[in-house]
């Protein structure tokens, strides 16, 4: 038993190291940038495009819920002029780039491991390093780019609708005029300072690279056939929830000293 | 020597696949690997190839030792060689064109694309597959995908062309149709060639020389007519594909 527990330890060290020096090799490949530029825009099409139909709901589920637990409170205290601005620092600081993590990670992520695990077993990824042709640079490099621009992009997108939602909720359901949900927003947004909201986007492009250099370190090491790329996606699904949950908390701990007060 | 191996010893998992694997291919002959399943012919083909380093001995390709080489070294030396994969390793979201192509937009930037779309071209023909062109890898059938991996792997003018079991799966017409483009990429191209399978009718075929693997080395050599006449059990067995014998026991 321990000596199982230890190769599991062993494992997730070893599966750390990789996806470390995997995304190291992705960044060395900055150069290339510009001849994947197509690869890219097609990357940024499958990330960012084809995941809005599902942000619009998430986005805009996330601020009701958000909207119809903090209302309820606020109304208590005569506070409800102020769900707006619970809602819209609620979902830019954490809510939005969270959930927006979150459905990256089960749609394109886990896409991204099997995709890359497929071709790893049906060699295709030899078939590329025999045609001396890099498969970080030909594969990762454009995945990553187009996650790490896309995720922020989603992450303003998730936020918009998350306020929306609260609005819709705020009216319906706690009796506050949406003109009285908006005004209140705007007065905040124009008195304080909003680093610490545009902050959120910066977890965006962190998120973009965990989910890429976790999902493509597993494709990358998929092996014994469908199995195992089941088992690539499974795992790189779970890794990238953990260090997602992990990073972010770091990450909010690290923006609230800086910006915070 | 074209390709020499020496004393190459790998182990994967735990598993002693090469136990000091000699091998000498001649410039232009076509070699075939013949061998079980697991006997390590593909772990032969990689390491030739240089996808995999042996843990112990040498690998020479064209004088130059590949096992000790440098990444970017080791590319100068593989773009000498082209490879057929068992299953084509087409990129699936590339249509065969683009497929056969791709060696040259990668490294071949300067090419102007009429260039690149008339070499594409003449070695579609050559394989016969020049209907085929924009059909993606889904739309082919199993000898068509073979012919376009066959197609990609000459598109740079290879000196070396590994074939890692090009007629399994394939029926016996295709299987011989395949036959016959190996030992016309040998008389057209002048390449050597190594081919790993374990159809022996396939074998006879196209081979110069025969090679069986076993226990992680080559235990018999021969042009075909010495294999078909071999007095080695585990040979013999082997080629009748009988249950009874050394190799099953």
């Amino acid at each position: 038993m321990i000596a199982k527990l230890g190769k599991q330890i062993i494992d997730i060290f070893e599966n750390l190291g990789f996806i470390c020096r995997l995304f190291w090799a992705t960044l060395k490949c900055y150069k290339s940038v510009i001849f994947r530029s197509r690869m890219i825009l097609d990357q940024f099409f499958i990330c960012g495009i084809q995941s809005l139909p599902v942000t619009i709901v998430v986005g805009v589920f996330t601020g009701m819920i958000l909207a119809l637990q903090s209302g309820l409170i606020l109304k208590d205290y005569r506070l409800e002029n102020y769900i707006g601005v619970v809602i819209l620092l609620t979902m830019c600081k954490e809510a939005g780039p969270f959930m927006t993590a979150f459905i990256l990670a089960g749609r394109v992520g886990s896409a991204m491991a099997a995709e890359l695990g497929t071709m790893k077993v049906s060699e295709e990824i030899d078939a590329l390093e025999v045609m001396c042709i890099d498969p970080v640079e030909y594969l990762v490099l454009p995945r990553m780019i187009a996650l790490a621009i896309c995720a922020p992009i989603l992450i303003v997108y998730v936020n918009l609708l998350g306020v929306l939602g609260g609005a819709v909720v705020a009216k319906y359901q706690i009796g506050l005029e949406p003109v009285i949900y908006f005004k209140r927003i705007l007065t905040y947004m124009s008195t304080y300072n909003l680093t610490i909201v545009f902050a959120g986007l910066l977890k965006g492009i962190v998120f973009g690279f965990i989910i890429t250099s976790v999902s493509c370190a597993y494709g990358l090491r998929a092996r014994n056939g469908a199995e195992g790329v089941g088992e690539a996606a499974r795992q790189s699904v779970v890794y990238i929830f953990l260090m997602v949950l992990i990073s972010n908390y770091f990450m909010s701990a690290l923006i609230e000293r800086i910006f915070g007060s | 020597m074209m390709i020499e191996l020496s004393d190459v010893y790998k182990t994967l998992d735990g598993r002693k696949i090469l136990q000091g694997l000699n091998l000498s291919i001649r410039e232009g002959e076509t070699y075939v690997i013949i061998g079980r399943s697991g006997t390590g012919k593909s772990v032969t083909l990689k390491n030739i190839i240089g996808l995999m380093q042996p843990d112990r001995g040498e690998v020479k390709i064209m004088g130059q030792c590949i096992s000790q080489m440098s990444k970017t070294e080791s590319y100068e030396i593989r773009q000498k060689m082209g490879v057929l994969f068992q299953s084509g390793a087409l990129i699936n979201w590339l249509n065969v064109e683009d497929n056969v192509a791709l060696p040259l937009t990668e490294h071949k930037r300067h090419l102007p694309k009429s260039e690149v779309v008339e070499i594409v071209r003449q070695k579609l023909e050559l394989v016969e597959l020049s209907h085929a062109g924009k059909r993606m890898p889904s739309e082919l059938s199993g000898g068509m995908k073979k012919r376009a991996g066959l197609a990609r792997a000459i598109v740079g003018g290879p000196k070396i062309i590994l074939y890692d079991e090009p007629t399994s799966g394939l029926d016996p017409v295709m299987s011989n149709q395949i036959n016959d483009l190996i030992i016309s990429m040998q008389k057209k191209l002048g390449v050597t060639s190594i081919c790993v399978t374990h159809d022996m009718s396939s074998a006879y075929r196209i081979a110069n020389r025969i090679g069986m693997i076993f226990e992680g080395k080559i235990i018999e050599e021969g042009t075909p007519q010495e294999i078909k006449n071999t007095q080695n059990p585990i040979v013999k067995q082997f080629i009748s594909g009988s249950t009874v014998g050394p190799l099953t026991q």
